[in-house]
C-alpha cells in the first residue's frame, strides 16, 4: 500500500513537472464521437436528386451526403474530392482527363470507380428534365478507359468545367441505386459521403446518419444530422436560443450582434460569392424566350439608368439595412473571389445623377417600380432606395411580391426593376454569363451586346488564369457601364451555433459542411 | 328527419361541385408558373417545358379541369409536381397532426371559454366579469404570429420549461408529443376561446333573464340546476354552431401556427404548395378542406336539429 502511495505521488510529481515544462497553449479538446446536430435550412429542398434539384435548399443537404469530383477549400479554391487531382486539359482544350479515387465505396456498399462517374455524368447531361444540362453543355462524350480515369470530350474549351464539377453536376450517384430507382432516386439518394440518407418528410425534416462505408469515416464524428427547413429568420434564431437547433445556417444581420455577445453561441462569417442586385428591364417586351423590344420603362434609357445608379448610396444601404455587416458592391464578382478586379465602388454622385436627369429632358418625378420578393429586409432596402433616388428626381414605388410571382414577372418582362439576389458560384462564368450573354437563360433585361458576348465566350474558353482575369476585368467594366444589372452588395454570410459544437467552418459557398464537426460532451 | 337529411346531403354535393370549380379557377388565377416557381435558381428552360408537358399545364383550362375532376372522383388527387409523391398520401400523412392540433386547440378553447363565459354571465357586473371581458378582448386582439414568438421566448428561451418547436408523433412518445403541443395549442386556441367566452356570456345573460329560467327558479330548483340544466343547455346551441364554423378556421389558422412551431401538418403543406405553385397539392388541399368544411357543417346542422327540433320541423314544413 505504502509503495503504491509513493508510486502515485511520484507519478503525480512527474506529471506536474511535465505539464510545467510543456508550452502553455490553448488546446482545442480532441473531437469526440457521437451526438446529433439539428440545423436549419433557410429553404426546403425540392428534390434530393442531384440531376433534377434546382434549389439552394437541396445543396445544403447534398454537401454532407453527396461528394463531388471537386470541392472548394475554405477560401474558395478548387480542390479534388472524389478526383485525386485537378483535371489535365489537352492543348486544344477539348479533352479533359480526371483521375478518380480507388478503394472508395458508395453508402450502399457499391464500389466507386470511373464507370460510376461516367454513368452519373451522362445522366446529368442527358436525362430528360435535367437541371445540369447547361452546366455540362460543353461535354459531348465521357468515357472510362480504366477504373480510375475519366476522359471527357468537349465541343469547345470550357474553363468553368472544373467549377461546375464542384457542385451538383460533379456529384456521383450509386449506379446500383440509379438502376433500382431511376427517376425516383431523389426519394432514397445514395452517394459517397460522410453521412447517408435516412429519411425525409417534405417541409419538416431530412435525417442523415454517419456512414460506415465512407472512405474517411474515422474523421466523421457526429452520429446524426437533422435538417429542419425554417424560412423565417426570427424563428430560426429563437430555436437556436431555445436549444432545439445547434446550428443556424443563415442568421439575419439584425441578430448577429446579440448572438456574438452571448457566450453560449458562436457566430461564424464568410464573405461569399453571393450578391444582391437589381435587374433593369431594358428590352424585355416579349418575355425571356421572345425577341427584345421596346419597353415602357424609363430606365431603358441609358442615361436615366446611369442617373438612377449614381443616386444610390451603397454604404448607407449597408449601414441602415444590413447593420454594416455586408460589403457594398457594384459588380458581379465578390472581393472574396480571385477574379475580383480590386476596383473600389465609386461613391454616390447625386449631382451627377441630377445633371443626367436634367439633360434627359424627361419630366420629373420619373415614376419607376421596384419589385422585391416579400421580406422585411427587402422592403427596408426598397424604402431606403426610394428615399435615395427621390433626391435625383425618381419616384420609386416598391412592390413586394411572393417569389413565384416575381419569377413569373421576370420571365414575362412584367417589371421595371426587380431585386434579384444570387447565391453565387465560385467561377465568374457562372455568375455572369447566364445574366449578361445576349441569349443567356437569365438575361431578363434582354440586353444585347455582341462585343460583350464575344468576351464572355472567350473567357469561358481560356484556361490560363491570368489571361482570364484580364478578360473578366474587361467584362466587369462593360457590365458596370451597361447597368442592365445594378449591383448593390456582396453578401457576407453568417451562421451561428452553440458553443458545444466544434470544428465548424463556413466556406465561401455558405454550405454547412459537417464532416469534421463534433459535439463536446460537457 | 330522412327527408331533411337527404335534402341537406343534396345541397352539400352541389356545394362540393361548385367548390371544385372555385378551387380550380382560384388556383389557376394565382400569378406564377409552377415550372418556374419550382426551379429556384436552377432555371433550365427545357426542364421547365418538360414539367409543363408532364403535368398537362400547357393544355386548355377546361381540359385540365376535366382531367383533374375525372381522377379526383376516383379518390386520386394526382401527383405533387414538387415531390413526385401522390397528393392523397401527402394529405393523409399530414391530417392526423393537424387534427390533433385543431382538436386540442378546440378543447383548450372550450375549457377556457366556456367556464369563463358562464362565470362572467352569472357574476355579471363584478370584477370577474370585467376580467373575463379583458381576457376575451386580449385573446381576440393578439396576432397569432406575435403570440407564438412571445410564448417561445418566455417558455422555451427564458424559462426553458417547454420545447420551442417540432413535432413528435403521439404513438412514438406521448409525453414529448403533448409537451410540444402545449404552446401551439394555446396560440391556436386562444382566439376561439375568446370568441366562445363572449358568445357564451351574452347567450347566458339572455337565457338567465328569460321566462323559462324564472319559472325554473320559481319551481325551487337550485341555482346550479338553473344555470347548468336550463340556461346553459339553451346556450349550447350557440357553442355548437360556433365550434362547427370555427373548426374550419382552426384548420386555416393552423397555417400560421404550424409555421411558427415547425409542425408538419396540413397548414405547412398549404404554405409549401402555394409558395411553389404546386397546383395538384393546392387543389387537393383546398378540395379536402372544402369536403371537411361541408361535412362539418352538415354534421352541425344535424346536431342543431337534434338540439332544437324546431329547426327540423321548420325546414320540413317549407
Amino acid at each position: 500500500m505504502i509503495r503504491s502511495r509513493f508510486l502515485t505521488a511520484g507519478l503525480t510529481v512527474a506529471l506536474i513537472a511535465a505539464a510545467a515544462a510543456a508550452p502553455i497553449t490553448a488546446q482545442e479538446p480532441s473531437p469526440q464521437r457521437g451526438g446529433e446536430v439539428n440545423l436549419s435550412q433557410f429553404e426546403d429542398a425540392d428534390t434530393l436528386d442531384p440531376t433534377f434539384a434546382g434549389t439552394a435548399g437541396a445543396r445544403v443537404v447534398f454537401i454532407n451526403m453527396c461528394e463531388k469530383l471537386y470541392d472548394l477549400d475554405a477560401d474558395g479554391a478548387l480542390v479534388p474530392q472524389l478526383a485525386t487531382a485537378l483535371p489535365t486539359v489537352s492543348e486544344d482544350g477539348l479533352t479533359v482527363t480526371i483521375p478518380v479515387r480507388e478503394g472508395v465505396t458508395f453508402n450502399d456498399g457499391t464500389p466507386f470507380d470511373a464507370a460510376a462517374v461516367v454513368k452519373s455524368l451522362e445522366r446529368h447531361r442527358t436525362a430528360e428534365g435535367s437541371r445540369r444540362t447547361s452546366e455540362l453543355s460543353s461535354i459531348t462524350a465521357s468515357a472510362a478507359p480504366d477504373a480510375t480515369t475519366v476522359v471527357l470530350t468537349l465541343a469547345r474549351p470550357d474553363a468553368a468545367l472544373t467549377a461546375s464539377l464542384s457542385d451538383r453536376a460533379g456529384m456521383i450517384m450509386s449506379p446500383t441505386q440509379l438502376d433500382l430507382l431511376g427517376a425516383d432516386f431523389g426519394n432514397a439518394p445514395v452517394c459517397v459521403g460522410p453521412f447517408k440518407f435516412v429519411d425525409r418528410v417534405v417541409g419538416d425534416h431530412t435525417t442523415l446518419e454517419r456512414s460506415e462505408d465512407y472512405y474517411d469515416a474515422e474523421h466523421v464524428y457526429l452520429d446524426k444530422v437533422i435538417y429542419r427547413p425554417i424560412a423565417d429568420e426570427t424563428v430560426r434564431t429563437a430555436n437556436l436560443r431555445a436549444g432545439d437547433l445547434q446550428l443556424v445556417d443563415r442568421v439575419a444581420t439584425t441578430d448577429v450582434a446579440a448572438l456574438k455577445d452571448d457566450p453560449e453561441f458562436v457566430v461564424v462569417e464568410r464573405t461569399s460569392n453571393a450578391y444582391t442586385a437589381m435587374t433593369v428591364n431594358i428590352a424585355n417586351a416579349n418575355g425571356i424566350a421572345g425577341e427584345p423590344g421596346v419597353v415602357d420603362d424609363p430606365l431603358a434609357n441609358d442615361q436615366l439608368r446611369k442617373a438612377f445608379d449614381l443616386a444610390i448610396d451603397r454604404d448607407q444601404i449597408n449601414q441602415l439595412v444590413y447593420s454594416g455587416l455586408q460589403v457594398a458592391g457594384c459588380g458581379p464578382i465578390s472581393p472574396a473571389n480571385p477574379y475580383h478586379d480590386g476596383v473600389a465602388c465609386p461613391a454616390r454622385d447625386l449631382e451627377g445623377a441630377k445633371a443626367l436627369v436634367t439633360a434627359s429632358g424627361v419630366a420629373t418625378p420619373i415614376r419607376v417600380e421596384l419589385q422585391v420578393a416579400s421580406s422585411p429586409v427587402n422592403v427596408r432596402l426598397g424604402e431606403l432606395l426610394q428615399s435615395q433616388v427621390a433626391e435625383a428626381g425618381f419616384e420609386l414605388a416598391v412592390l413586394p411580391l411572393d417569389n413565384a410571382t416575381a419569377f413569373q414577372n421576370q420571365n414575362d418582362g412584367a417589371f421595371d426593376i426587380m431585386l434579384t439576389p444570387w447565391s453565387g458560384r465560385v467561377d465568374p462564368d457562372a455568375n455572369i454569363y447566364r445574366f449578361h450573354y445576349s441569349t443567356g437563360t437569365d438575361n431578363f433585361p434582354k440586353a444585347v451586346d455582341p462585343e460583350l458576348d464575344a468576351l464572355l465566350d472567350e473567357a469561358r474558353s481560356v484556361n490560363d488564369v491570368e489571361a482570364r482575369k484580364a478578360l473578366y476585368a474587361q467584362i466587369v467594366e462593360r457590365v458596370k457601364e451597361r447597368r442592365s444589372v445594378i449591383y448593390l452588395q456582396h453578401q457576407v454570410l453568417y451562421s451561428a451555433h452553440t458553443s458545444a459544437l466544434q470544428g465548424f467552418e463556413l466556406f465561401v459557398d455558405g454550405m454547412p459542411r459537417l464532416k469534421s464537426v463534433s459535439l463536446s460532451q460537457s | 328527419m330522412s327527408r331533411y337529411f337527404l335534402r341537406r346531403a343534396g345541397e352539400s354535393l352541389i356545394a362540393l361541385w361548385l367548390a371544385t370549380i372555385v378551387v380550380f379557377i382560384g388556383v389557376r388565377s394565382l400569378p406564377g408558373d409552377p415550372a418556374i416557381a419550382m426551379s429556384g435558381e436552377g432555371r433550365e428552360p427545357a426542364a421547365n417545358a418538360l414539367i409543363r408537358q408532364r403535368y398537362g399545364l400547357d393544355e386548355p383550362l377546361p381540359i385540365q379541369y376535366l382531367r383533374w375532376i375525372s381522377i379526383t372522383i376516383t379518390g386520386d388527387l394526382g401527383t405533387s409536381i414538387r415531390t413526385g409523391q401522390p397528393v392523397t398520401a401527402e394529405i393523409l400523412s399530414r391530417i392526423p397532426t393537424t387534427l390533433e392540433l385543431a382538436g386540442l386547440a378546440g378543447l383548450f378553447a372550450i375549457c377556457f371559454g366556456l367556464p369563463l363565459g358562464i362565470a362572467a354571465a352569472v357574476r355579471r357586473g363584478t370584477r370577474l366579469d370585467y376580467l373575463a371581458g379583458s381576457v376575451g378582448l386580449i385573446g381576440l386582439s393578439i396576432p397569432t404570429f406575435w403570440l407564438g414568438i412571445v410564448l417561445i421566448l418566455i417558455f422555451a428561451v427564458w424559462l426553458e420549461v417547454l420545447p420551442a418547436s417540432g413535432y413528435v408523433p403521439f404513438l412514438e412518445d406521448p409525453i414529448q408529443n403533448l409537451e410540444r403541443m402545449i404552446l401551439p395549442v394555446i396560440v391556436l386556441g386562444s382566439a376561439l376561446g375568446a370568441v366562445l367566452l363572449r358568445q357564451v356570456r351574452s347567450g347566458m345573460i339572455g337565457s338567465l333573464g328569460s321566462d323559462y329560467v324564472r319559472t325554473a327558479r320559481a319551481k325551487g330548483l337550485t341555482e346550479r340546476q338553473v344555470v347548468v340544466g336550463h340556461a346553459l343547455r339553451n346556450s349550447l346551441i350557440t357553442v355548437v354552431t360556433i365550434l362547427g364554423l370555427e373548426l374550419g378556421a382552426l384548420i386555416s389558422g393552423s397555417v400560421v401556427t404550424e409555421s411558427i412551431f415547425l409542425i408538419p401538418g396540413f397548414g405547412r403543406l398549404i404554405i409549401e404548395a402555394v409558395s411553389r405553385r404546386d397546383y395538384p397539392v393546392i387543389q387537393g388541399v383546398a378540395l379536402f378542406s372544402a369536403v371537411a368544411y361541408i361535412a362539418i357543417n352538415f354534421g352541425v346542422d344535424l346536431l342543431y336539429s337534434y338540439l332544437n327540433p324546431k329547426v327540423r320541423m321548420g325546414s320540413t314544413a317549407q
